[in-house]
């Protein structure tokens, strides 16, 4: 088994525990639900990426439609938790994003090359809006970050998008001079997958142990 | 597919240093957070003793003065009465012996009014108004919070078990200012007759995330009670309204 495919199915393990951890720990809260919706149909996604391959040698719709969905609901939760923004400026992010991704689709890049403005346009949006929840935290000495979920929620789309955006570059300038080292860099994207799927498996169990203190302490 | 050669471990030098580096500005974020999590929960353990050492030490005010009016009552009224029976019984005639019964009775009478009025006694002797103004007084003694006291109008309520219900309902209100809005002021303003408001410019919460059960769903709950109406007004990073209207007396 050569590198890549160790670090695919690795990756692969880490999306299926937070698949599976999604089904069996219900919330509550809209965004923990959002977040597990996302983790299920990302794991569903990759099941069919992988079919799709093995049918067509190709699973670009299927990435197209991911980053048409996904990041506009990063976009919605975390714009949901920040103060400062106005509530039509928090509605209409997502919206913006949704429109710039399917018209993109539509009219630009097109359903079968890899849709590369409205992944950069959303890595921009949801890292201004990490960074301004990200000050938040830091001028708020109030909030108990450690036992807040949305905190992990926010680590790991730190990691993911910073990290996926460098991987991307990194590619893109690679395949010009060599391209085995290009491909290698998928290792590098896979680990940074792992770390962001642990850690919004990790916000799911801190979810769930936060209410269950809280139904305890309301019994008492 | 060559995986050797110093582009390739440039790159995985590279890749293993943003890693780092990001994983360094998580933790350093998350130390200094921290830190200053810890020192702001000190601070506010800290207020909230300094505010508990106030109300103690009013409390003990209030004590003294209870004494002290008992001390006054006892040698001015029963004092008195009891020397006047002395008197009449050192002749013990029979008209001496009728009116050192009638002074026993009175005396009697005296002390259980008295002890009727010690019961309730601190919250008949203070007004509302003059409780708020101590209550602030207390809050600005801590010295960390500015704060305003503007009068407009008149309050008062019926009847005494009610006004120390309402007291409860202020006290609980100030302590939730202190303990969780990081403020830093703090107003009192009575606009009208028998509407009181304490605002606050802390940091606010969203209302619909308030659990029920919640210290604020009892205050409304305690509100009712005694007939009055206490509403809350909040929002994030704008501060805390809470508007308590006392029933109107009846002319």
């Amino acid at each position: 088994m050569d590198s890549i495919t160790l670090a695919f199915n690795t990756y692969f393990s880490f999306l299926t525990i937070a698949c599976l951890l999604s089904v069996n720990l219900q919330s509550k809260d809209l965004r923990i639900n959002l977040l597990r919706f996302l983790m299920i149909y990302t794991f569903l996604s990759e099941v069919l990426a992988v079919i799709f391959i093995m049918l067509f040698q190709n699973n670009i719709i299927i990435n197209n439609i991911w980053l048409l969905i996904v990041p506009a609901l990063f976009i919605f939760i975390v714009s949901s938790e920040i103060n400062c923004l106005k509530k039509p400026v928090k509605g209409s992010l997502s919206i913006i994003y949704v429109g710039f991704a399917i018209l993109n689709l539509l009219f630009f890049e097109g359903l079968h090359t890899f849709n590369a403005y409205t992944s950069h346009f959303g890595v921009l949006v949801v890292l201004m809006l990490v960074f301004f929840k990200f000050k938040e935290y830091f001028d708020d000495p109030s909030s108990d970050i450690v036992r807040d979920p949305l905190f992990y929620f926010l680590i790991a789309l730190f990691f993911f998008y910073i990290g996926g955006f460098l991987v991307n570059i990194a590619i893109n300038y690679l395949i010009e001079i060599n391209m085995n080292i290009a491909v290698q860099l998928l290792v590098i994207r896979n680990i940074v997958n792992c770390i962001t799927y642990s850690l919004f498996s990790l916000a799911l169990i801190i979810d769930y142990f936060n209410r269950k203190k809280l139904s305890l302490t309301s019994a008492t | 597919m060559t995986e050797s050669g110093p582009e390739y471990f440039f790159i995985i030098a590279s890749g293993t240093a943003i890693l780092m580096l990001l994983v360094t500005f998580i933790i350093a974020f998350l130390f200094i957070h921290q830190r200053k999590y810890f020192e702001h929960q000190r601070k506010l353990a800290h207020l909230d003793a300094k505010y508990q050492e106030e109300t103690m030490k009013a409390q003990m005010e209030m004590q003294e003065k209870t004494l002290e009016y008992v001390g006054r009552e006892l040698h001015d009224n029963i004092g008195q009465i009891l020397s006047l029976i002395k008197l009449n019984l050192s002749n013990p005639e029979p008209e001496q012996i009728r009116e050192s019964k009638g002074l026993v009775s009175n005396a009697i009478k005296d002390l259980r009014a008295l002890s009727h009025r010690m019961n309730l006694n601190w919250a008949n002797e203070i007004s509302l108004i003059d409780f708020i103004e101590s209550e602030a007084k207390k809050i600005r003694n801590i010295g960390s919070f500015k704060v305003y006291f503007e009068q407009h109008g008149q309050l008062s309520i019926e009847n005494t078990e009610n006004k120390v219900v309402l007291f409860r309902i202020i006290q609980e209100c100030i302590n939730n200012t202190i303990k969780h809005s990081a403020a830093e002021e703090i107003s009192f303003t009575i606009p009208e007759n028998q509407h009181l408001v304490l605002k606050d410019n802390g940091k606010g919460f969203d209302l619909g995330e308030v659990e029920r059960g919640s210290g604020l769903v009892n205050l409304q709950q305690r509100a009712k009670v005694i007939g009055a109406e206490l509403l809350i007004n909040s929002k994030p990073g704008e501060g805390t309204r809470i508007d308590i209207y006392l029933p109107q007396n009846k002319a």
